[in-house]
């Protein structure tokens, strides 16, 4: 890409193609694991930098840019999960799921049949905070929902995962 | 709120070793760029076109006003048939309305469940190796050789109008199945088909979708009546920039509502519910809230149409809005809107019939 915007806050990243390199590692895996499905998760990452990149002379800040990309790629996640949920009543568009049958570690098989019984919103937040590392507060701001509701649906979800996955309990408060 | 030690190492374990280039995919992004330039410039130039070419052609009509008209007295009452999906499956349920659902069929994956005419029966959709076959309860098998995604009864409950899509020439036809005999007749064959619905005087069915390509290489997208021997299809309501899905007659044949989206991307995020009148071809747009409203199911008595919402009106935040939908209820003439089954994250709720 010959993309040389300068992003305009301190500490943002200077190109795109820096933004880029530091984010989409984190991008693709987050939204592999919220889709299950590890080849859409790249699929995602794909059009969430497209749509990073048209806006990037209005970026402000490393900060909006990982906050923005992260949104796009939750929202696209899900709407591919909704697309799932569709499939059987015919509304299926031309981007339908397909699962990736090259993804047959077994560590990816367990983690995401455990994520499968954590609901969308449940699984969103425990990736998002155990995986991406982002706070309740950003978690909260890039779903649009109070930073309480996200520390729920995490308290929830970690409770769902760690039972499927037999770690222990732990205190979440 | 931080992350979870063990948990952080888990996910990671799990997701970190999955195998991506970032050179490669910085050098696709860039075609990927490109291509949604071109894309953007062609859809521009097709508004820029419509807006000067057919604006006075687009006759449809958003109902003024519809908020400000308070909620009659009368509430909805009856049972409506419905479908619950989630990710594990879909199942159907009966809900009458101010109680609590009630599971149809638990043992088979089943969707949009639909009473016979006197009531002593239903039709439904189960999955079959990966496609929906056609059922009558309690399990008789009417359709299995291809992806049944709609049928209706005819008035007399003796056949069932089905559209068939048939995986292995990735083409679709609309059939009659005989009840009794499984005999069945494929009344239109090819075109690309999301609903179908026998008029209330047995004369003809409503059908969504597209027929084959014309002479002219157009594609006409729309509402089609056709009569049940499969002569005189003809177009009731022709949208080329639009995708219909699932017209459903009002009970006097009046009217049929119906879910139309504007692109087929997003058939499953962005659709709204529309009447039409198929002696005129007058057209109201019941819905206009940009999310998913789809799936009309007329009362009994014509007074109310249920639908799939994903933005229901106790919808609580964001997130939850964007992976369920409810089942709400509004009148004809877009006032009275009610939440029949609230919306729950991860639940697809698809009504689908509606008796009294």
């Amino acid at each position: 890409m010959e993309v040389q915007a300068e992003a305009v806050s301190e500490g943002a990243p200077t190109t795109f193609d820096d933004a880029f390199r530091a984010l989409y590692p984190k991008v693709v895996r987050t939204a592999g694991l919220i889709a299950r499905d590890p080849q859409l998760g790249a699929d995602i990452a794909q059009e969430t930098f497209a749509r990073l990149y048209e806006r990037w002379d209005r970026v402000e800040s490393a900060d909006h840019a990982r906050n923005f990309a992260f949104r796009v790629a939750v929202n696209l996640a899900r709407s591919h999960l909704r697309r799932r949920l569709a499939a059987p009543f015919g509304l299926r568009g031309p981007e339908v799921a397909v699962p990736d049958g090259t993804a047959t570690a077994d560590a990816w098989l367990t983690v995401s049949g455990a994520l499968g019984g954590l609901s969308p919103a449940q699984r969103t937040c425990v990736v998002l905070v155990d995986y991406a590392d982002l706070d309740g507060a950003t978690v909260g701001r890039t779903l649009g929902i109070a930073e309480a509701t996200v520390r729920v649906h995490v308290m929830r979800g970690r409770r769902a995962l760690r039972a499927a996955l037999a770690m222990p309990e732990e205190d979440d408060r | 709120m931080n992350s979870d030690p063990r948990l952080h190492e888990r996910l990671r374990a799990a997701a970190d070793p999955l195998p991506f280039v970032p050179e490669r995919a910085l050098t696709s992004l860039d075609a990927s760029v490109k291509a949604r330039r071109l894309r953007r410039r062609a859809e521009t130039f097709l508004v820029v076109a419509l807006v000067a070419g057919l604006g006075g052609y687009l006759a449809v009509q958003v109902l003024p006003g519809r908020s400000d008209v308070p909620a009659t007295p009368a509430e909805p009452l009856g049972s409506i048939a419905y479908t619950q999906a989630t990710e594990s499956g879909f199942h159907i349920f009966q809900l009458p309305i101010g109680a609590e659902p009630v599971v149809l069929l638990g043992e088979v994956r089943s969707a949009i469940p639909r009473w016979s005419p006197d009531a002593t029966t239903f039709g439904y959709l189960y999955e079959v190796e990966g496609d929906m076959g056609l059922g009558v309860s309690p399990g008789d098998s009417l359709i299995e050789d291809g992806d049944v995604r709609d049928f209706s009864w005819s008035p007399g409950g003796a056949r069932i109008g089905a559209v068939v899509h048939l995986p292995d020439v990735d083409g679709d036809e609309i059939r009659v199945v005989d009840v009794a005999t499984g005999a069945s007749r494929t009344i239109v064959d090819g075109g690309s088909w999301y609903g179908v619905d026998w008029s209330p005087d047995g004369s003809r069915l409503v059908v969504a979708g597209q027929a084959d390509v014309g002479p002219d290489n157009v594609i006409d997208s729309g509402l089609y009546l056709v009569n049940p021997d499969g002569s005189s299809l003809s177009l009731l309501d022709d949208r080329p920039e639009t995708f219909d899905f699932f017209p459903r007659w009002s009970p006097d044949g009046t009217q049929i509502a119906f879910g139309r989206s504007r692109g087929y991307d997003d058939v499953d995020t962005q659709m709204d519910v529309f009447i039409v009148d198929p002696a005129t071809g007058d057209l109201t747009q019941l819905t206009d809230r940009g999310g998913f409203d789809g799936f009309p199911a007329w009362s009994p008595d014509g007074s109310w149409i249920a639908f799939a919402s994903d933005r229901g009106p106790a919808a609580a935040d964001a997130a939850d809005a964007a992976s369920g939908s409810a089942i709400v209820a509004i009148r004809p003439d877009g006032s009275g809107l009610h939440e029949l089954l609230p919306q729950i994250d991860g639940e697809f709720l698809i009504p689908s019939d509606w008796r009294s």
